[in-house]
């Protein structure tokens, strides 16, 4: 059950009466226990030992966050080091094991005739990345003093909040914990940023992501040597859309759904595409994430405090950690790797030269940089990769796929990425004009117009594949 | 949205969640209201879940004005599709000039004139019709451009909002008289052919027909196909479809509908993943595995199968592979069985390869990691139970491709008069026996003499 099902919506819904009840009654309490019931309620619908796991990692996080100050005052480092250890272990037990066995299986098998490594059949939990790094997030806070240990209650629902639960956004302790922890009666001050977003979400996630893959993305995809070289362009720029639009929708969405709980969750995405460098896009892009890597991989690495040639070295580190964290293979490593160099060379440059792009050519060369990154997100192996790059030399066949249709929802989308926070912003002062049937009216022709437009079929999250 | 930049906590400090629960629920109960009958579908395909509220109020009934609106909404659809026809040939002509256009049809011709090619006096179609306006010849070029994969072919969707809830039962489209069809003899040399590895040659076109499982593995079959026997292969598998649902989507019909825009020499089908559930027929409750059940959903394999011989084209239907989902534990034998016995009754067209030998240790149950030769143990299902990792889909693609062969190259000589003379169709004929098939090819496609059509 995800977040843009019938039945999700159906059950959500009867939840907020029951939720927003109980606030009255009862206070807080009453709804964060409702929450977290809730929540894995809700992640028992996928597997209840995703549910099982969950509260296993959670309870040894918490708990070990606790240890980590001494009834006396005095903080201790072990339970924060042995508590990242073991989330990592656990993150790379269920997510890398299988990548490891493979690989060192094909790196041995030269040497070792008939050497194997044991077959674990094990299932990969859906959110488990997320909550894996929110879990070190929290730990490393309260173990350097920034965030005091939370009450086990408080605490398994951080980890567990089912909008956040599948693919984030990251939340450090003081922006969700701190508003679980909160005693303050909770509201819904802004309704129509809600309902906005979900019209939003259903625009980019339903509607248009599902437009792009299956006119676009998944033909070309699946069949690089049938294409011509500018049908794989813009196969390629179709799914650099697709992709911003999936997870920006499914974060539009989940934000919206944290709304109407009473919660405002941290921005993801800052129109990603409209960067005029590398460096901008990791700060539009994934942007929890992306401070995640900062804080906890890249400042501990050693960060800019040394010399220049030791920064460009932790960045790479980070940058491939970070493609790393994407999944358990070897394209998504050299996709992290090849923004890691992509960055060491923009840093060059700012190094060597006062000279800088216009902001267009920036922006130009910024997004082809990206899409060419997206294919080795994309492809499956290497074989996919170089079977596409193959195909960009290919000028005679009949192109099949509509590429100046295309090249027009490109300016289109771009255009509106330019003005994408003021039109937000003027509609939602136009909706809050309006009553709250006018809302409803409006949220309802929306779902029906995008319902007629968008691709048969109930449409997956690439992210929670990660 | 940037909310972390608003203080709007501090400066509104009441909740006006009543009001927005009100707004959210009632938008919920009138989108559950106008789109009641498409949602009891959805549930059935995917939850399988009979919720038997007899019809549903339709968009229709409900919304005052609703047929303008769909009138509208339709001439959008034409209008947006003429310009995306007219804008396709543009980029066609951009990019590639005048081989963008068809040959040897003169599609631009004021006068209607007949191909000059040589094309066998019984698949000789007949002569097109001019180019009476830009959508046709827009449709044409369509037709003629080299599209691989993806087509739309929304035609024989089903129409979400006539259905109801009766979503297993058999849709209209599929109840119409079919034209009768004449088995060809199934003579021992035709026989022998026919169970030899099809033989494929340039040119040729491949339907691959199925579900997500078809969908995985499509890229890898399309690529090996056209690597190595240089033949073009149209991709329509859609993910969770099947044949228990034909309200959901109606895959006997739209087999049909691809064979009328486009001739195939091969079928493949994919799909039973999303199948071994409970029918409703007429209202009533079908169990899975019953008698009634077997015999419906084997009408549905049969429709496929003969729409496939009726075009003289080959059809590989593969097995459904052994499931590890607990739900589907053990279901996928019958489902194989009844492809089988569909695929039997058409030896000289179609054939049934099971896939659980090349899937399991043992042969018959799931198996998640497999010892392959060249790279030890590796995982070929996913965490899901049903679906296949990349490794899986290549072994399944290897299956695939070991039931084609190269055929050889019959001269052109050789091949007319025999082609000329003799109008009956043997599908399971060598080359050298060649004859050319008794069903015309669809006058749409007058520009594409397929003499490999005879030799299957």
């Amino acid at each position: 059950m995800h977040y843009l099902s019938p039945e999700f919506a159906l059950i959500f819904v009867g939840f907020l009466w029951l939720y927003w009840w109980a606030g009255s009654a009862y206070g807080v309490r009453a709804q964060n226990h409702l929450l977290l019931g809730a929540s894995y309620l809700f992640y028992c619908s996928f597997d209840w030992r995703f549910a099982l796991l969950l509260l296993n990692f959670s309870l040894v996080i918490l708990l070990l966050a606790q240890a980590i100050r001494t009834p006396d005052g005095v903080r201790r480092r072990w339970p924060m080091i042995a508590g990242v250890a073991i989330a990592l272990l656990n993150l790379g037990i269920f997510k890398y094991y299988n990548f490891f066995r493979e690989e060192a299986m094909a790196l041995l098998s030269p040497v070792f005739t008939g050497a194997s490594l044991p077959v674990l059949e094990l299932v990969l939990p859906v959110g488990i990345s997320f909550y894996t790094f929110q879990g070190i997030a929290y730990l490393v806070s309260v173990g350097r003093g920034e965030y005091k240990a939370a009450n086990l209650s408080d605490g398994l629902l951080h980890l567990s909040f089912f909008p956040t639960l599948l693919a984030g956004p990251i939340c450090r302790p003081n922006e969700l914990l701190a508003q679980i922890e909160s005693p303050a009666q909770r509201a819904i001050v802004a309704p129509e940023w809600a309902i906005l977003l979900m019209i939003s979400a259903l625009i980019k996630k339903v509607w248009l992501a599902a437009w792009l893959a299956e006119e676009w993305a998944n033909p070309v995809f699946s069949n690089p040597e049938s294409y011509h070289a500018v049908e794989l362009a813009g196969g390629l720029m179709a799914y650099a859309w697709q992709l911003f639009f999936d997870f920006s929708g499914y974060t539009d969405v989940v934000t919206a759904l944290a709304l109407l709980l009473g919660f405002n969750l941290p921005v993801n995405f800052r129109q990603p595409y409209l960067a005029t460098n590398l460096s901008d896009f990791w700060k539009r892009w994934h942007i929890t994430l992306s401070r995640w890597i900062r804080d906890y991989v890249y400042i501990p690495l050693g960060g800019n405090r040394g010399n220049w040639a030791r920064t460009q070295i932790n960045l790479v580190i980070a940058m491939t950690l970070s493609g790393f964290w994407h999944g358990a293979s070897i394209t998504f490593v050299v996709w992290g790797l090849w923004h890691g160099i992509g960055l060491v060379f923009q840093n060059l440059w700012h190094k060597v030269s006062e000279w800088r792009f216009p902001a267009v050519v920036g922006q130009i060369i910024t997004f082809i940089f990206v899409c060419l990154g997206w294919l080795l997100f994309r492809a499956e192996d290497w074989d996919s990769v170089s079977a596409f790059v193959k195909g960009f030399g290919e000028w005679d066949i009949v192109p099949s796929l509509n590429w100046l249709g295309l090249l027009l929802a490109m300016v289109v989308f771009f255009t509106l990425a330019r003005h994408a926070q003021t039109i937000m912003d003027k509609s939602a002062v136009a909706l809050r004009k309006l009553p709250w049937w006018g809302q409803s009216f409006c949220l309802l022709i929306c779902a029906l117009a995008i319902m007629e437009l968008a691709p048969a079929g109930m449409p997956g999250f690439i992210y929670f594949g990660f | 949205m940037q909310l972390d930049e608003k203080p709007f906590l501090a400066i509104e400090p009441e909740s006006q969640h009543p009001s927005a629960l009100a707004a959210i629920s009632l938008a919920c109960v009138l989108l559950v209201a106008i789109k009641g009958n498409a949602l009891l579908q959805y549930w059935q395909q995917t939850h399988h879940i009979f919720l038997e509220f007899g019809h549903l109020p339709s968009a229709s009934q409900l919304i005052p004005g609703s047929q303008t609106l769909a009138n509208w909404q339709q001439d959008i659809n034409r209008w947006t599709d003429e310009r995306a026809a007219r804008m396709l040939i543009a980029g066609q002509l951009l990019l590639t000039g005048n081989k963008a256009l068809p040959e040897p049809a003169p599609l631009m011709a004021a006068q209607p004139k007949c191909p000059d090619v040589v094309i066998p006096k019984a698949t000789a179609p007949t002569c097109p019709a001019p180019a009476t306006n830009d959508k046709q010849t827009a449709e044409q070029l369509q037709t003629a451009a080299p599209v691989v994969a993806n087509i739309s072919i929304a035609a024989s969707e089903n129409n979400d909002e006539t259905k109801g809830a009766d979503a297993t039962a058999d849709p209209a489209s599929i109840n119409e008289p079919a034209a009768p069809f004449v088995m060809p003899d199934a003579t021992p040399e035709a026989l022998a052919i026919a169970n030899a590895p099809i033989a494929l040659q340039t040119g040729d076109r491949i339907l691959l027909v199925g579900d997500s499982l078809m969908q995985g593995v499509a890229p890898h079959v399309i690529t090996a196909l056209k690597r190595n026997y240089k033949v073009e292969s149209m991709d329509i598998s859609r993910h969770s479809t099947g044949l228990t649902y034909p309200a959901f989507f109606d895959w006997p019909a739209t087999v049909k509908a691809a064979f009328e825009l486009e001739n195939y020499q091969v079928v493949i089908v994919f799909l039973g993943a999303n199948d071994p559930w409970d029918m409703t027929l007429q209202g009533k409750y079908v169990r899975y595995g019953s008698e009634r059940w077997k015999e419906v959903y084997s009408a549905r394999v049969k429709q496929i199968i003969q729409t496939a011989a009726e075009h003289n084209a080959r059809l590989v239907w593969l097995g459904a592979p052994p499931m590890g989902r607990e739900d589907l534990l053990g279901k996928e034998p019958l489902l194989n069985e009844i492809y089988a016995n569909e695929s039997a009754k058409y030896p000289l067209f179609a054939r049934f390869v099971a896939t659980a030998p090349s899937l399991s240790t043992d042969g018959s149950s799931f198996t998640k990691f497999l010892e392959l030769p060249e790279r030890g143990s590796v995982m070929v299902r996913t965490d899901d139970g049903v679906h296949f990792t990349t490794q899986g889909q290549k072994l399944l693609a290897k299956l695939m491709l070991a039931q084609f062969t190269h055929a050889a190259q019959p001269s052109i000589e050789q091949q007319s008069p025999q082609q000329s003379e003799q109008p009956v169709a043997e599908p399971g004929a060598t080359p050298a026996e060649s004859k050319p098939t008794a069903t015309p090819a669809p006058v749409e496609q007058p520009q594409q003499p397929s003499p490999a059509i005879s030799q299957r």
